[in-house]
């Protein structure tokens, strides 16, 4: 037997999502550019602790707003690498190369979403610990629990949002077609919460006394929606079909 | 000379009786048909290349070369038809053929911002992740055959063409794959690394007679130099599938080969 022939799964899985994450940082411009706008918020956090009250950070605690401000910022830092997910790797002629991953189609799909989702949840956690420590140190009042829970449901969310944004990378022509849409899928949320009155008062409502669990429960649908939806959209027939028919067309454009 | 036809859906009465000998077949295809909205990217493919030989898929610019290579590789499905490879059906075994699969595509599919030892590493660990000592001894045998020792640690995207192609080739070696697919490998190549490629292929083939390399080529040339078959595909269809042997002259003479096959692709 070929030693082709005996591949656990769940290692080539992790060996595909080690990779994804190792060529977004390796990647010298790109690399650097991301690592500064994430390491950023951070330093800020660290030198302006003593300069601004801590009772400016609890404040930012306090409501929906606030920490909505936090655990999205690395989202929405990470959603033009996501725009290029399946994209990128078409026109840099290396999807065939990753198509051919010894792994089942689902697990190709979800290979792209979670490398990206474990590394802004890694991050959301440093952020939320970084305001809550000053919020702390000063002897200000922390909502633990709604921080908590939070977190809870900026996991559901992102994974949703993730995923849809996987779903458009593999469904665009290009990279630029992409990123368009999924900064029309950032913005669209936010649009929403603030054009409808019962969104703005949640968002302003004190974290604590919110019920986040039976929120995020009700948030559950929405994301095994969307991972169905990716899952649907990366399959190697179809992105394969697609990329031939996008090659048809350049080699006519040429003629 | 063996002309590929296809009528009706004769094909599925042969199939029992091709089953029978696809054994000895590294690929069987018959009348494999592929299809994307408005157009017919594979129509009517009936195939069959050999275990441990070096078959030339020739054919012009959009012949469908590129589409049948994908097709044996897993990573279309076909629409009509029974496709075999390696002895395993597809779609209902494309993971396991995959696994038996060394692919270079067209343009390569190296990440330029990775170096020629991530790529390698990567991949051993895909294909072998388990086994560490056989993983090491293969990837020193792929860097000493190919010869890829001064660039391993090299940016990729700041290598040539040629040490390109040989990272990815390196790549495809990996696993110790039974069908090895080329897709337009010597593009790009300068003369003198074309020849080098070609008789390094030949070498590889011959030490390893189990093997099989189906070779995409619109280059009449490089097929001329290293395939034992000729399949010459035109707009989807196999226009003729030809040994060497039954292109020679009747006293054996090569020297008509390229002649022969110039007018079969003229018809393509």
């Amino acid at each position: 037997m070929s030693v082709r022939e005996r591949t656990p799964m769940l290692t080539c899985f992790w060996e595909l999502c080690r990779w994804e994450v190792a060529r977004t940082f390796a990647a010298r411009e790109r690399g650097r550019r991301l690592l500064a706008f994430l390491v950023m918020p951070l330093l800020l956090f660290a030198v302006s602790a003593p300069i601004i009250p801590a009772e400016s950070v609890a404040l930012l605690l306090q409501t929906w707003f606030g920490v909505f401000v936090l655990i999205l910022f690395p989202f929405a830092a990470l959603s033009s690498l996501l725009a290029s997910a399946v994209a990128g790797e078409r026109e840099r002629g290396t999807l065939e190369v990753w198509l051919l991953a010894p792994v089942p189609d689902w697990m190709l799909a979800l290979a792209k979403v979670v490398p990206y989702w474990l590394v802004g949840l890694l991050y959301d956690a440093a952020l939320v610990s970084a305001a809550t420590g000053v919020a702390a140190l000063a002897g200000q009042p922390v909502p633990l629990r709604g921080l908590l829970m939070s977190l809870v449901f900026a996991a559901s969310g992102s994974l949703t949002v993730m995923a849809l944004q996987v779903s458009i990378s593999a469904w665009a022509e290009s990279t630029a077609v992409a990123q368009q849409f999924v900064v029309l899928l950032l913005l669209l949320p936010g649009l929403a919460a603030f054009a409808i009155e019962p969104v703005t008062r949640f968002l302003f409502h004190s974290l604590d006394s919110f019920p986040v669990f039976s929120f995020s429960l009700g948030a559950l649908p929405v994301m095994l929606l969307s991972i169905f939806i990716v899952l649907r959209a990366v399959r190697r027939d179809r992105l394969v079909l697609r990329c031939s028919q996008a090659s048809n067309r350049s080699t006519r454009t040429r003629r | 000379m063996k002309t590929a036809t296809c009528s009706g859906e004769w094909w599925k009465q042969r199939a029992v009786e091709s089953s029978r000998n696809a054994a000895d077949q590294a690929v069987v295809l018959e009348a494999i048909t592929v299809a994307c909205p408005g157009k017919l990217i594979l129509d009517a493919i009936d195939l069959r290349v050999p275990l441990g030989c070096i078959c030339g898929l020739l054919g012009p610019n959009g012949a469908g070369k590129t589409s049948l290579l994908r097709l044996i590789a897993g990573l279309l499905k076909p629409g009509q038809g029974r496709a075999i490879v390696l002895g395993m059906e597809i779609p209902a075994r494309e993971d396991a053929v995959r696994r038996l699969i060394g692919y270079v595509p067209e343009r390569d599919g190296l990440y330029d911002e990775m170096r020629a030892r991530d790529h390698l590493e990567h991949v051993a660990r895909l294909v072998m992740p388990h086994d560490r000592q056989r993983r090491q001894a293969q990837l020193r045998e792929v860097i000493r055959i190919l010869a890829l020792d001064e660039v391993l640690d090299e940016w990729c995207g700041s290598l040539s063409a040629g040490f390109r192609k040989r990272v990815a080739l390196a790549r495809a070696l990996l696993g110790e794959p039974k069908l090895l697919l080329l897709d337009e490998v010597t593009n790009e190549l300068d003369p003198l690394a074309r020849v080098d490629f070609l008789t390094w292929l030949r070498e590889w083939q011959r030490a390893r007679p189990d093997r099989t390399v189906i070779f995409a080529t619109h280059v009449l040339g490089d097929a001329l130099v290293v395939c034992d078959r000729f399949v010459v595909l035109g707009r989807g269809k196999v226009i003729a599938s030809v040994t060497r042997d039954e292109l020679k002259t009747p006293e054996g003479d090569e020297r008509k080969l390229e002649e022969a096959l110039r007018t079969l692709l003229v018809r393509a």
